[in-house]
């Protein structure tokens, strides 16, 4: 009967063991979270900051790790780890239905943030034209200017069209990212003028780099390509004289992941490799 | 040997047979055949049970009970911590799990039982309010709720300027507590001051403070702004567009407007009385006793600000809050500005969170700390503003439903509820009375009106379709 009980009591054990590994991993938190709020404040009252150690890792990480590549190498799901931001500057009337009334201004705002993932979905013909298979607006968001307009951005995520590569397990194997600037040394004045053909071009820099590490790599993914626009402030003498306000152009940056071993050695390389790659094509 | 084996066997068989012929025959039905002539096994002996639980028994119990006792605690604690992390109390920059530390060392300190005391006073108190009138009236000393920011007076107690303890009961005439039931008459609506300018106390007058965190009595009157209105709805939408989650259509500005009954009887000099709140919008309802001259009313709220029983010649004006300061942040609001018209309350020596920051938790320190400085930025601001301190002639608590302005009257004051009383109040841009249900759908019916307006649409395609390549 002893036997049975000592079974028992292995079996319950075992059972428990995981939340005890996630009591212990709570208590390590907690007390890292003390100790970073401590060098913390002990930065901001001028002392020497005392070195903090890296959060500690959940013991059943490697579970959320292992979805997550599913998740980023899945080539059908339209999937906010590959996204590419859009943005523009509107009037709340730019964002009105023919003939619709202008809100009252105490709730402008309100139209601004309600309308710009349907006033952005049109980029959607550009992510499809180049990188994927399905779009959708994952976030939108409405912020206003001095000026009573609002800037809308929109992440538009994408089943991608191009070959991701498939990850063979190793080891230490992890995701690996970085990020580079396309048109790495290209100035303002030269930075494409914002149209849909620009966009489009960012896209193919993005899918030519892509193409590169995947052929050294195994894998890549585009996780982002980040457009912004670059308004360029008007000389006061241009205004008066009455000159034209200086053209919208397009700047981008793009983040890329490939699976490797994780370490910092293979980062760097990588983002040496990126870089490389971003000035070359 | 084995032929006696057999008619042994055989003898026994048929023994069996007769007695089961026996058995059918008395009861009519067949009795556990004997389908063998083997002799059954014999049960094993069973060891004598040992009386109790059995060490592993007790140890599990005793797991069970330290599970319990430490779930109850941890939902306690993190209760505690959200509560006020959500009630956008100051927390000094502090992250949920230094709160939940914080929280936890401060039971340990021996709050646990205060804790409990307060779950008591709650359902004692919700009993109260939901259950028939109290005769006799309950003492007033009882009535004190200590809490970490002050003092709540319970209805009928009385805040006094040298915090006697009086009952409303004992002041006026006719008194009943002022409840969603009362309709007010006509709400003759003023505007709030634009600029941050009070009225100057003018030679002989009396100037006294009243500052409240909030009234104590409900009323049927409910009022907010468009611009409250759309944050509100922003953040319904945002929670789609920025943070993907379903659209919910449950959050609702409540726009709650509540009662705080206010008997003069201080007759030496013309009255000059800053009502003060940082609470929802408040209905300053003014008894008069014979011989008093209410000269100015000035209010300063974070809300609407309206008051009842005004003499002919009182002038009246009102600042709020969000005109002029920002939301409430620690290091922000509580500094000297242009206009700091937050109206702070100075921390006390009985408010629960002075106790516990003098044992040296941090989180009330800092909490005690931002009180202070707001405290002393305001006091400066007043003082500049009228000539006066804030604290000059301060009647003051955490909440209340009463208060007494001046000595405790010969005779009683006739009391008049809000009941078909008018109602001067500032202006807002949804302002309306009624019964609770019927403000709640129209309430509803605003936000309908103005989100579907500004979606333009289905509120679950707020994000649009999914688009795809067509296949050739």
């Amino acid at each position: 009967m002893i036997k049975w009980k000592l079974a028992v009591f292995a079996v319950g054990l075992l059972l428990a063991s995981p939340l005890l590994l996630l009591n212990v991993w709570g208590i390590k938190t907690s007390m890292w979270a003390i100790d970073a709020t401590r060098a913390n404040e002990a930065a901001l009252a001028g002392e020497a900051p005392k070195p903090v150690g890296k959060m500690p890792v959940s013991p059943f990480q490697w579970i959320r790790d292992n979805a997550r590549v599913r998740a980023e190498f899945d080539q059908t799901a339209v999937n906010w780890r590959r996204s590419v931001y859009v943005s523009d500057s509107v009037a709340v009337e730019d964002l009105l239905t023919p003939g619709e009334a202008s809100p009252d201004p105490a709730f402008a705002p309100l139209y601004a943030e309600a309308r710009a993932a349907r006033h952005l979905i049109g980029h959607c013909e550009d992510v499809l034209a180049k990188l994927g298979t399905k779009c959708a607006v994952s976030e939108a968001s409405a912020n206003a200017a001095r000026d009573g307009s609002y800037t809308i951005s929109a992440r538009l995520s994408y089943a991608p069209s191009y070959d991701l590569g498939t990850p063979e397990k190793m080891p230490g194997g992890g995701l690996v990212t970085a990020s580079t600037r396309l048109g790495e040394n290209v100035s303002d004045d030269e930075l494409p003028l914002n149209s849909a053909e620009a966009r489009r071009g960012f896209m193919d820099q993005a899918l030519a780099i892509c193409e590169s590490i995947r052929t050294r790599h195994g894998t890549c993914i585009i996780n982002s390509i980040s457009i912004t626009r670059v308004v360029k402030r008007q000389r006061r003498a241009d205004v008066e004289a009455g000159l034209p306000p200086p053209p919208v152009r397009l700047r981008a940056t793009a983040q890329f992941t490939i699976y490797a071993k994780e370490n910092r050695e293979t980062q760097k390389a990588f983002r040496e490799e990126l870089t490389a790659l971003a000035a070359a094509t | 040997m084995g032929n006696r084996q057999d008619d042994f066997q055989a003898r026994l068989e048929r023994i069996q047979a007769a007695s089961r012929a026996r058995f059918d025959e008395e009861y009519g039905v067949a009795q556990n055949p004997v389908v063998s002539g083997r002799r059954p096994e014999p049960l094993p002996s069973r060891a004598p049970r040992r009386r109790g639980f059995g060490v592993f028994g007790v140890l599990s119990f005793m797991f069970v009970i330290l599970l319990l006792i430490g779930g109850a605690g941890t939902y306690v604690i993190a209760d505690r911590a959200i509560s006020r992390a959500s009630e956008g109390e100051n927390l000094a920059g502090m992250s949920l799990t230094e709160l939940v530390l914080e929280e936890a060392r401060g039971l340990l300190d021996g709050g646990f039982s205060g804790v409990l005391n307060g779950e008591a006073a709650f359902f004692s108190q919700s009993q109260r309010e939901t259950g028939p009138p109290q005769r006799p009236w309950p003492d007033a000393a009882s009535l004190r709720v200590q809490t970490d920011q002050g003092t709540i007076l319970k209805s009928p107690a009385v805040a006094t300027r040298d915090n006697r303890d009086i009952r409303a009961i004992e002041l006026a005439r006719g008194f009943v507590r002022t409840t969603p039931a009362h309709e007010p008459g006509n709400v003759i609506p003023f505007e709030f001051n634009t600029e941050c300018t009070l009225r100057s106390p003018r030679a002989g007058e009396n100037v006294v403070n009243v500052r409240l965190a909030s009234a104590g009595m409900e009323t049927q009157l409910q009022a907010f702004s468009k611009a409250a209105l759309a944050d509100v709805l922003g953040d319904r939408l945002k929670s789609v567009t920025r943070k993907q989650r379903e659209y919910n259509a449950d959050t609702e500005i409540k726009g709650e407007v509540r009662a705080v009954d206010v008997f003069i009887t201080d007759t030496s000099a013309p009255q000059y009385v800053i009502f003060q709140t940082i609470g929802p919008g408040v209905i300053w309802n003014v008894h008069l006793a014979d011989g008093v001259t209410l000269a100015h009313v000035a209010m300063i709220g974070a809300e609407a600000s309206g008051f009842a029983g005004a003499q002919e010649k009182t002038t009246f004006e009102a600042l709020r809050v969000g005109d002029f300061v920002g939301g409430h942040s620690f290091g922000a609001d509580d500094r000297d500005r242009e206009c700091m018209i937050r109206p702070w309350r100075e921390p006390q020596a009985h408010w629960g969170n002075v106790k516990k920051a003098v044992k040296n938790n941090l989180l009330y320190e800092n909490q005690v700390h931002s009180y202070t400085t707001g405290h002393a930025a305001y006091d400066r601001w007043m003082t500049s503003a009228i000539g006066y301190s804030a604290d000059h002639n301060l009647i003051t608590a955490k909440e209340a439903s009463h208060i007494l302005i001046g000595p405790m009257p010969e005779t009683r004051l006739t009391y008049e509820s809000l009941q078909s009383r008018d109602i001067v109040m500032s202006a807002y841009d949804y302002l309306f009375f009624g019964p609770a249900d019927a403000r709640a759908a129209a309430t509803t019916r605003i936000h309908d009106e103005v989100i579907n307006a500004a979606i333009g649409g289905d509120p679950d395609q707020i994000l649009g379709p999914v688009m795809e390549v067509l296949s050739q």
